[in-house]
């Protein structure tokens, strides 16, 4: 069996809120093996890029991780100093963020910003800097990277920042990138255009990706296996062709029927019913119970056991019966 | 080079601007000038003669353009008080007023830029807590008793520095140095509180910004976000306080300038407005809005140097 580059154990991480403190992100196991896209999907406030910024050692200060491990190659990430922290960053670890307008430095030029990466884990000289930066700008698809190196973000539209910052992830050649819903601020036919560049980048690429979104097009032309997260737990977990065709979580279930579809066209759009439950009313039960249309009676007490199945593993009580083996 | 042109154009019409507002305020002072220059027990003679004197019988728009010609030939018109020029009257003040303000911005910007950088990096510490309450007090303590203080201590007390009193750089270098150095301070003081209160709130607004975050991920130490990333910003709005307080110096401060009895412009224009020495009060006027205007010319230049964002609509690339 091969390895994993990045497994995450047991991880719980709590915040720290006016109100006390609560679990946000509870017992989140996964894995991303070599060469693999993971995708992340849930609604706004499910914990997906608190999961991120745990992987990357980039919580909110009122953010801890209380227990579990998470293993990259064979660190312990937890108990990363500064130091290792700031080698391992850029260079096998990098991150894309959702924001391209704000997550570049206005008043620094582009080839600055993206030659910083190699000015800080490698002693190429600044020439060979330049050049691999320039390679790297036209591989990323921006046009006259001659030109845009001396360029500033605000003269770049918003596609173009959003490939600046994904060169910025791309030029250490990590061995994962975590991408943290880098379509969703862009408008629909730069989407594609960056999808399409995601696409490429995978099939040329020799790295993993964990990929968040709550597109389930954009994760369906990206993602080889999918996380599906509910109010700070992985709720099921498989390939994207299963859990597209037969979901068996209610929540997955909901969902993709969700997703709008043609055929029913006219028809009105499927809406789960109910909110994502508060942090602080959150109880022992299954977090999706209160919204469940299959929900049984020890739904709301007992938090149900994972489920596994061929690829893909759900943490339901209706499946309690047709399996015995419990993670 | 656009934003260039705009700003110097803008600059030259603000300053026709002033120059209008005021020579039509003094035209517009209740009474006539002639009036109030001889206080109200002058009888009808010695004001007509005075008018006559001020050439004040001639159309506003006539005196208005002789003025403004006689600025631009180095000529101010006549100190009634002094009975001299009043660009001698002033060349004589400058020189004090820009030691004072050249070396208590010298301090403000040395004191002032590393500690507000050590305020803000050691946020939440105990040094941190110490220091943001001695600049409180540093802005809210009103600079004379600072001046007050620092005689006591380093001239009563220690006997480090002069008293009061005044010596010519061309005299005696040192000398100078010594006398200006506590009146700088004592105005320095509420400035470099200013500065590090103000440059400690925007480097910790710029922190919290998203490239700092994409910094972070690009495995930059703490430091390297600091000094590469986060203070070119943090600099942007600090050059505007520092723009303000720079003009302000150089207006003069009156009150440290009577403190130390040193000869600058503060103490003349007090001087100048009780004696209703007219001519000189209106050159000092328009000598601070110039000076205003040029250092708020000064910082547009500057801004253009640390953000390109200001380059009006920058050309897409």
């Amino acid at each position: 069996m091969v390895k994993p580059l990045l497994s995450v154990e047991e991880v719980e991480v709590s915040l720290q809120l006016p109100e006390g403190e609560f679990n946000a992100l509870e017992r989140i196991s996964f894995s991303v093996y070599p060469n693999e896209v993971v995708g992340i999907v849930g609604e706004s406030g499910c914990g997906k890029s608190l999961t991120s910024q745990a992987i990357m050692g980039i919580l909110p200060k009122n953010a801890i991780i209380k227990q579990g491990k998470i293993i990259f190659q064979d660190d312990e990430l937890t108990a990363l100093s500064r130091k290792q922290w700031q080698q391992i960053r850029g260079s096998k670890l990098s991150m894309i963020f959702q924001e391209p307008m704000t997550s570049l430095n206005p008043v620094l030029t582009i080839g600055k910003q993206i030659s910083e990466v190699l000015k800080q884990h490698t002693t190429l000289s600044k020439k060979d800097m330049k050049e691999k930066t320039i390679s790297i700008m036209k591989e990323v698809g921006l046009p006259r990277a001659a030109q845009l190196w001396k360029a500033y973000p605000h003269q770049l539209s918003g596609g173009m920042r959003q490939r600046v910052v994904i060169a910025m992830a791309l030029i250490g050649q990590p061995k994962l990138i975590i991408a943290d819903e880098p379509t969703t601020a862009l408008d629909v036919t730069i989407q594609a255009q960056i999808v399409e560049l995601f696409k490429k980048i995978k099939q040329t690429r020799n790295m993993s990706m964990i990929f968040i979104s709550h597109d389930w097009g954009v994760i369906h032309a990206i993602c080889d296996r999918v996380l599906v997260m509910y109010a700070g737990r992985i709720v099921e977990q498989g390939s994207i062709s299963k859990l597209l065709s037969s979901p068996k979580h209610p929540y997955t279930k909901s969902l993709i029927q969700s997703i709008p579809d043609g055929a029913r066209r006219g028809q009105p759009l499927y809406t789960i019913p109910g909110t994502v439950p508060q942090l602080h009313v959150r109880h022992t039960g299954c977090p999706f119970a209160d919204r469940c249309q299959f929900k049984i009676a020890s739904c709301e007490q007992i938090f149900p056991h994972t489920y596994k199945f061929n690829e893909q593993t759900v943490t339901c009580h209706l499946y309690a019966k047709e399996k015995e083996v419990s993670l | 080079m656009r934003y260039y042109l705009y700003k110097t154009s803008m600059f030259i019409l603000t300053l026709v601007m002033v120059s209008l507002i005021i020579f039509f305020v003094f035209q517009l002072l209740p009474g006539n000038p002639a009036q109030i220059i001889l206080g109200l027990d002058a009888d009808e003679q010695q004001i007509r003669n005075l008018e006559q004197e001020l050439g004040l019988e001639r159309p506003a728009t006539e005196r208005y353009i002789d003025w403004i010609a006689g600025v631009f030939q180095g000529n101010l018109g006549e100190s009634l008080r002094y009975q001299l020029p009043v660009s001698e009257v002033l060349a004589d003040r400058i020189p004090v007023t820009m030691s004072l303000a050249v070396f208590s911005m010298l301090l403000t910007i040395l004191v002032g830029f590393p500690l507000g950088i050590l305020i803000a990096r050691t946020d939440g510490k105990f040094i941190s807590v110490f220091l943001s309450m001695i600049t409180q007090l540093g802005i809210s303590i009103p600079s004379f008793w600072f001046g007050f203080m620092l005689i006591l201590l380093f001239s009563v007390i220690l006997k480090w520095f002069p008293t009061f009193g005044y010596v010519p750089w061309s005299e005696d270098f040192f000398g100078a140095l010594r006398a200006y150095f506590l009146p700088s301070l004592a105005i320095a003081i509420s400035n470099i509180a200013v500065v590090i209160r103000y440059l400690r709130n925007t480097i910790l607004d710029q922190k919290k910004m998203d490239y700092v975050r994409t910094a972070t991920c690009k495995g930059l130490s703490e430091r390297a976000i600091l000094y590469r990333h986060v203070l070119r910003n943090a600099f942007i709005p600090v050059l505007t306080i520092i723009g303000l307080i720079t003009a302000d110096t150089l207006g003069g401060s009156i009150i440290i300038e009577n403190v130390f009895a040193l000869p600058g412009l503060g103490n003349l224009l007090i001087q100048s407005i009780t004696s209703r020495d007219f001519p000189l009060v209106q050159s000092m006027v328009l000598y601070i809005a110039v000076i205003v205007l040029v250092i708020n010319f000064m910082v547009d230049l500057l801004y253009k140097l640390i953000d390109p964002r200001i380059s009006k609509r920058g050309e897409q690339l």
